[in-house]
């Protein structure tokens, strides 16, 4: 059964942030879309850090507590969106697809 | 395994609701706070992606349609209003039944469910007049920057972990030249031989030249994510593009030979700043990752309760010790006794601050409770709590919630009037209720009053004779009427509503707090309000305790309860009238345990000792043979066997193995008054 959460959790995930990596390849990414990809960004970056640990993908969670706590102020008018951030973004939403891979290819 | 993982997403989602349910009544008192209510949204995701995976469908379901609702607030496309803030309330108690059932099988339940979401959607259709959503801020809505170039010189030193997390430190220098024009310098001078070179470890440190035109934070945010895994400077050194200079080029060669780092003095030299231009630093320093220290931690009220028995045991045994102590005159003996009396109490008294919690666990189910029954009942009412930080023993509070709960009820049935009520007597159109909890001396009391019609002592005495409780021609003082209220079966209203009166209730709220050691009192104004007040102890397991003597056996009366002890002449005793002695020109009625416990009165000349009981503002003297001391006790219950049996509240293990018993003063008295 943990075995099975594991594996939807990954799943879930590798399709989440294979979508937000599509979302971030577009140049330059459309100012009126920021507002859902920083959300999606922020939801999915809360999600592996609150349940990845929980799951064994703990490399993963470092990364994503980073993107976490940028996209929290983000969302909360903080921080603004430039073209860089969604750049450095896409980099590092490719890195935890990597790392991802290689926990779950571990476990 | 799994299992343990389910009881854990529960446990923490009921925290993750308690949340909610907060937010909620601040966010009614502020409707447009968005930090409110992004922390709604986010206890819904969170209850949403929990549920998917650890298999609670339908509360997936459930929260995700609740969600949507919080998400078009969120993006300005559905404004906060009470109807909202009552579905969401309704919806946390669905969520609250289906975190506790998993998923649903009844045919009811599922279209119970089915109605809710319908209700949620409607709520959604209703509200369709969609705002347009304000994008998040974006450069385009950014003052436009000097497009003129400046040169920066970016020192860029990171730790030897920086490879750890996946970060390739070349592509930030890419990123940076993509920005204009640049030139970086790598300092390899720190880079090991081969045979103790670490390939997981960086040792090198850059400083990169850049002239661009972009802004600051553009370049900033190339580092953003490894800004804790490394220093950085990033130094306004001109106002204009000066990369290719032959000066600068100078400069650099000079710091790739010395492996001496480029500070920003060596460009001021060359006054590249333009005036008024100002050197402009930005330092990221490195942040030590800081130790995360454990503030608190879940522990299961199991494990709590099963610290308490033993310490108590402890205190039992350690009675034993000190008797065996005494007894044996080893000093050595009495030395070691001392010492782990000492420990014991200091460990008794930690172990049982850790078993209090904060009252505040329930307020939030009273907050509610005054919301929705004031709003059925189209009545106005502010809820003030005080005290809601005040910690008790978890057990009295578990005994606690449902008592309050009836308290609040008839406050809001019977106490607050409607607003065009109020405004005719005179009063404010909004009532209050309020809570007030505080210390006093060894016990907490709570205290909840109400600014409604109060109580008039006529109807109830009327009441009282129509239901054959007293007689017609009784004379009760004012707090005997009141005291009438709390008799089984008593219910002033005619009709019995949904929420209270239906005549089981004050008297089932005494015996609750009776049965946590705890009294209730009530006070009244006609016309201007009732006020309640509940007695408790902090603790219920140990008590400190008076040890007395009656005949052969040996009883605890809680010391809480204690306000005189007087010894009396025995003809003193035989001399009084219906149990009423006269001490100091002042009459006090009297038990005689003696006679309670049917013990032989000794014939004898001495002394009989008087204890002067409080309970209920009465102070009534109870007659003991001979008091032995204080004594600090365990409580245990007594078991199904001496349930029935209604004054001992517990039975206390003595050191030399003997039991006494723990007499409850309350129900002494109250059995006392009864019988008369």
């Amino acid at each position: 059964m943990l075995a099975e959460i594991k594996k939807q959790f990954y799943n879930d995930t590798l399709k989440e942030l294979e979508g937000i990596n599509g979302l971030l390849s577009e140049k330059p990414v459309p100012i009126d879309e920021h507002a859902v990809i920083a959300e999606k960004i922020f939801t999915i970056t809360h999600q592996i850090s609150g349940t990845g640990p929980m799951l064994g993908f703990d490399s993963t969670s470092v990364l994503s507590r980073k993107l976490e706590k940028t996209f929290y102020h983000v969302r909360s008018g903080e921080k603004e969106i430039t073209p860089q951030l969604l750049w450095q973004t896409k980099r590092a939403i490719e890195s935890i697809i990597k790392t991802i891979g290689e926990e779950n290819g571990r476990q | 395994m799994i299992d343990k993982f389910r009881a854990k997403f529960v446990e923490e989602s009921m925290d993750n609701l308690h949340d909610l349910e907060e937010a909620l009544f601040l966010l009614e008192k502020d409707m447009e706070n968005k930090e409110l209510i992004e922390r709604i949204f986010r206890a819904m995701h969170s209850l949403k992606g929990g549920g998917a995976m650890f298999g609670f469908n339908h509360l997936s379901d459930f929260t995700h349609h609740l969600e949507t609702i919080f998400d078009w607030v969120r993006n300005n496309k559905l404004k906060v209003s009470t109807d909202l803030i009552t579905l969401t309330f309704s919806a946390i108690d669905q969520i609250n039944f289906l975190l506790k059932s998993g998923d649903l099988t009844k045919e009811e339940d599922l279209s119970n469910q089915k109605a809710f979401i319908h209700r949620i959607q409607s709520f959604l259709n209703v509200s369709n007049a969609a705002v347009a959503a304000a994008p998040l801020t974006s450069p385009a809505d950014l003052p436009a920057e000097a497009s003129d170039e400046n040169t920066y010189l970016i020192s860029f030193i990171p730790q030897k972990e920086l490879l750890q997390n996946g970060t390739n430190p070349l592509y930030l220098l890419d990123d940076i030249h993509a920005l204009g024009k640049a030139t970086s310098i790598a300092y390899t001078h720190k880079v090991p031989s081969l045979e103790l070179l670490d390939p997981s470890s960086n040792y090198c440190i850059w400083q990169i030249i850049v002239s661009t035109a972009e802004s600051l934070n553009e370049i900033k945010d190339v580092f953003i994510f490894v800004e804790d895994e490394c220093e950085l400077h990033i130094d306004l050194i001109a106002g204009s593009a000066i990369v290719d200079q032959p000066d600068v080029k100078t400069l650099i060669n000079k710091a790739l030979t010395s492996n001496i780092l480029l500070t920003t003095e060596d460009f001021k030299k060359e006054q590249w700043l333009q005036a008024g231009q100002t050197t402009v630093h930005e330092e990221k320093k490195k942040v030590a990752i800081k130790e995360h220290k454990i503030a608190s931690m879940r522990v299961s009220s199991h494990k709590i309760d099963e610290l308490v028995t033993l310490v108590s045991e402890l205190v039992t045994i350690q009675a034993q010790l000190s008797l065996y102590a005494e007894n044996n005159e080893d000093p050595t003996i009495v030395a070691l006794t001392e010492n782990i009396q000492k420990l014991s109490r200091q460990l008794r008294e930690n172990a049982f601050d850790i078993s209090l919690i904060p009252l505040q666990s329930e307020l939030m189910r009273f907050q509610r409770l005054v919301r929705d029954l004031s709003k059925d009942q189209n009545k106005d009412i502010d809820f003030i709590i005080e005290g809601g930080d005040l910690e008790l023993d978890k057990n009295i509070i578990e005994n606690l919630t449902d008592p309050l709960l009836h308290i609040l009820r008839n406050s809001i049935d019977h106490g607050i009037e409607l607003p065009n009520e109020r405004i005719a007597a005179g009063k404010a159109p909004k009532g209050t209720i309020l809570f007030k909890a505080f210390h006093s001396g060894a016990n907490v009391i709570i205290e909840i009053s109400d600014d409604g019609k109060g109580i008039d002592p006529e109807v109830i005495q009327q009441k009282a004779i129509q239901k054959g409780l007293i007689e017609a021609d009784a004379q009760l003082d004012k707090k005997e009427i009141l005291d009438l209220l709390f008799v089984s079966g008593f219910s002033t209203r005619d009709v019995v509503s949904d929420v209270s009166g239906r005549g089981v209730g004050m008297d089932v709220v005494r015996r609750k707090i009776a049965n946590i050691r705890g009294e209730v009192s009530i006070e009244s104004e006609k016309g201007k309000g009732t006020l309640i007040t509940i007695r408790l102890p902090l603790t219920l397991s140990i008590i400190d305790g008076l040890l007395v003597a009656v005949g052969s056996n040996q009883y605890v009366i809680p010391i809480s309860a204690i306000d005189k002890i007087y010894a009396l002449d025995p003809a003193q005793i035989k001399q009084t009238f219906n149990s009423v002695v006269v001490i100091n020109a002042e009459q006090y009625p009297y038990i005689d345990l003696r006679k309670v416990f049917n013990e032989v009165e000794k014939e004898s000349d001495e002394v009989v000792q008087m204890i002067m009981v409080k309970a209920e503002d009465k102070i009534t003297g109870v007659i003991v043979d001979n008091v032995i001391g204080e004594y600090q006790t365990v409580v245990k219950p007594l078991g199904k066997y001496l349930k029935k049996q209604e004054i001992i509240s517990g039975a206390s293990i003595m050191g030399d193995g003997t039991i006494a018993m723990v007499i409850d003063t309350s129900r002494l008295l109250h059995n006392r008054k009864h019988k008369r």
